[in-house]
């Protein structure tokens, strides 16, 4: 006999699973705690407080301080908040907006953000932080403001000052047209703003701004982050948006990293900017390679695969197993196959590639490179596409293939997940490319399947629950209906007391 | 096939690679290999074990997959709960807190995810009282010591 009801007899960490979900922040603020709603579900009893409040585990989450728009209410809020999270991680971000600028860039001493009183106060009272991000910076500011934490927070008497105990730091320099003097060589000669990175960084996001172009009369600093730094990180996200190959003077000390992010390409319409710079790099294979051994994961945006499929040549990632791939936009629009180059380019699609497990694809995939992709990709188990691709004809070249004999592009395959469609894509030609790839006959009536089956047995589609016309092309689908016999196939993005169908 | 006992006393016969879902019964017959004695799980009645085999039938076989989508392009995502699993999900409170309970003594860690989200899913944006009416949870402080609480987080309340 049970002598407490279920809830009662629910684990404290399972009640910090349950509010820990509960108090997400809102749909279009989801990386905000909800405090107040936190604080509902501790005054509900005695035990749950406890958990709520007891350790600072459901009080870790990142904090916003928007530096000209910070108050001393808002401080003294982010400071309780901090308070709470007791001896967990403490994780902050701040932000300059877009269009606000410092004097210090100008006159090199603190100016009005970068020598805020209250935004002083908040790293002297909320400190130590784990995580730290700035965002919007110019580097005289960060450079004033990690002057500022080194020399005014944190205890005397600590061995190591909490700023090079930081694990995690993202740094965005802004500026859409920088001509701030730190990124080029010359005369003032100042400590590089990389210098000042902590020492034990493990996880390290940089964001370079887009420079302002005075062609032949200034010459772009290297990216010169110390060697010492690069090699302990295995997370590493790189916005380099320079033009030319100068980022893997700085990716080839990256032997450690698991995790890879880069966005290339230069955000200009002069795409030749850089194109004629100097490889600087010593750690080439014979083969002329720079082989990054870690990295199992790799983000690559790129704004331009035409300029960027010869800097990605160069880069081999032998143990890579997850792929994101989105090509922001083509401005020259030369390059017929954008995705496939550039995966061509990092020699995913030769003998010695790795065995790529899961692939994502960005919003500008067409089918023809889509179809070329998968064909030089046997190993891929999840394939993630945006429905934006022109589905008949996918299905259409898929048909062609089988009449000739060929087997099914992308063999392996196992998890399908469409995101984003609207009622224009043809649901259901992809559908019956995936029923193409199945050998499947009737026996009393019943669906079944007839060996070899094929490996594919999830589609995973996201329609929003405002997606009213997507829902009833998907209710309506013949073929999705024949698919679920022996597929499964789910709809997410939606709640069921709000569908009639 | 694996059998399986409850805590009332029921055996299931159960296919190995169904119940290789839980994590807990998964590495005990890695450990013990293959027994006649049947595995006992004095923390499941059998109710709720009828309940926790549909769903791992359900997923028999397949790779569970984890979303792969950014949750910044595509709004919060973190209460999202595939259809199937909704419609799973849709039991009395005592049976669902017993799946949750039963999924993490098993160790079937998409259950429990999906079960947790359940339950955050219906608590949330409601008011301390309107979540002890949901679920018939007694008010343990006093009056004073719920305002002690108040006070000491007015500070959550400013902008």
């Amino acid at each position: 006999m049970r002598i407490l009801q279920p809830m009662r007899r629910m684990p404290a960490e399972i009640l910090t699973m349950i509010f820990e979900i509960a108090s997400t922040g809102t749909e279009w603020w989801p990386d905000v705690r909800d405090m107040k709603g936190l604080i509902q579900i501790g005054l509900v009893c005695k035990r749950w407080r406890d958990v709520v409040f007891g350790s600072g585990s459901l009080w870790v989450y990142k904090q916003t301080a928007n530096i000209p728009k910070l108050t001393e209410e808002r401080c003294n809020k982010l400071v309780h908040f901090y308070r709470m999270s007791k001896s967990s991680p403490r994780l902050l971000e701040l932000e300059v907006p877009t269009r606000v600028h410092c004097e210090c860039h100008q006159s090199g001493e603190a100016g009005s953000l970068c020598s805020n009183p209250v935004v002083a106060r908040l790293l002297k009272e909320g400190s130590p932080f784990s995580q730290i991000s700035f965002a919007n910076f110019s580097p005289t500011c960060f450079k004033n403001l990690v002057h500022f934490i080194k020399s005014a927070t944190g205890e005397a008497t600590a061995p190591q000052h909490w700023w090079d105990s930081v694990r995690t730091l993202s740094v965005g320099f802004s500026g859409e047209e920088s001509d701030d003097p730190e990124w080029f060589h010359s005369p003032d000669a100042m400590q590089p703003v990389f210098a000042i990175l902590p020492n034990n960084l493990t996880s390290l996001t940089l964001r370079l701004p887009d420079l302002k172009l005075v062609p032949n009369q200034q010459q772009r600093n290297c990216v010169n982050i110390p060697v010492d730094i690069l090699k302990k990180l295995t997370t590493f996200s790189f916005s380099y948006t320079w033009g030319g190959p100068q980022f893997l003077t700085a990716l080839q000390h990256c032997t450690n990293v698991e995790d890879l992010s880069l966005r290339l390409g230069p955000r200009t319409h002069d795409w030749t900017i850089n194109t004629d710079d100097q490889l600087e790099v010593t750690a080439l294979s014979r083969e002329g390679h720079l082989v990054l051994p870690k990295v199992k994961y790799l983000n690559l945006r790129i704004v331009n695969a035409y300029t960027e499929a010869k800097h990605i040549g160069y880069l081999r990632f032998p143990g890579l197993l997850k792929l994101k791939l989105d090509i922001e936009r083509d401005y020259f629009n030369k390059v017929k196959y954008p995705y496939s180059s550039i995966l061509e380019a990092a020699g995913m699609f030769s003998a010695a590639s790795p065995k790529l497990e899961s692939l994502r694809l960005g919003r500008t995939l067409v089918s023809i490179d889509l179809w070329r992709l998968l064909n030089f990709l046997p190993t891929v188990t999840r394939l993630s596409v945006y429905g934006s691709f022109d589905a008949p004809r996918f299905l259409e070249m898929a048909q062609a293939g089988l009449a000739t004999g060929k087997a099914n592009v992308a063999p392996s395959l196992q998890f399908l997940e469409v995101y984003s469609f609207d009622d224009k894509f043809h649901l259901d030609s992809l559908l019956l490319w995936v029923k193409s790839r199945q050998k499947h006959g009737k026996q009393k009536g019943k669906i079944v399947l007839k060996a070899p089956y094929d490996g594919l047995k999830w589609i995973r589609l996201h329609i929003a629950e405002r997606d009213r016309e997507i829902k009833k092309v998907y209710y309506r689908s013949a073929t999705l209906k024949l698919l679920r016999e022996w597929i499964n196939v789910e709809r997410v993005g939606f709640r069921i007391e709000k569908d009639d169908e | 096939m694996v059998l399986l006992l409850t805590s009332d006393n029921e055996m299931f016969s159960v296919a190995e690679d169904v119940i290789k879902r839980s994590a807990y019964i998964k590495n005990m017959l890695e450990d013990v290999g293959e027994s006649d004695l049947p595995i006992p799980l004095p923390n499941v009645e059998s109710n709720v074990l009828v309940k926790i085999l549909e769903y791992c039938e359900h997923y028999r076989g397949e790779p569970l997959p984890a979303s792969d989508v950014d949750p910044a392009e595509i709004g919060d995502r973190s209460l999202d709960i595939a259809d199937w699993d909704q419609k799973y999900m849709a039991v009395d409170q005592e049976m669902l807190f017993e799946i949750i309970l039963a999924a993490n003594y098993l160790d079937i860690k998409s259950l429990l995810d999906v079960g947790c989200k359940t339950v955050a899913k219906m608590m949330k944006g409601k008011s301390s009282e309107e979540i002890r009416t949901l679920f018939n949870i007694a008010n343990d402080f006093t009056p004073e010591e719920e305002a002690q609480i108040r006070k000491e987080n007015a500070w959550a309340e400013c902008r």
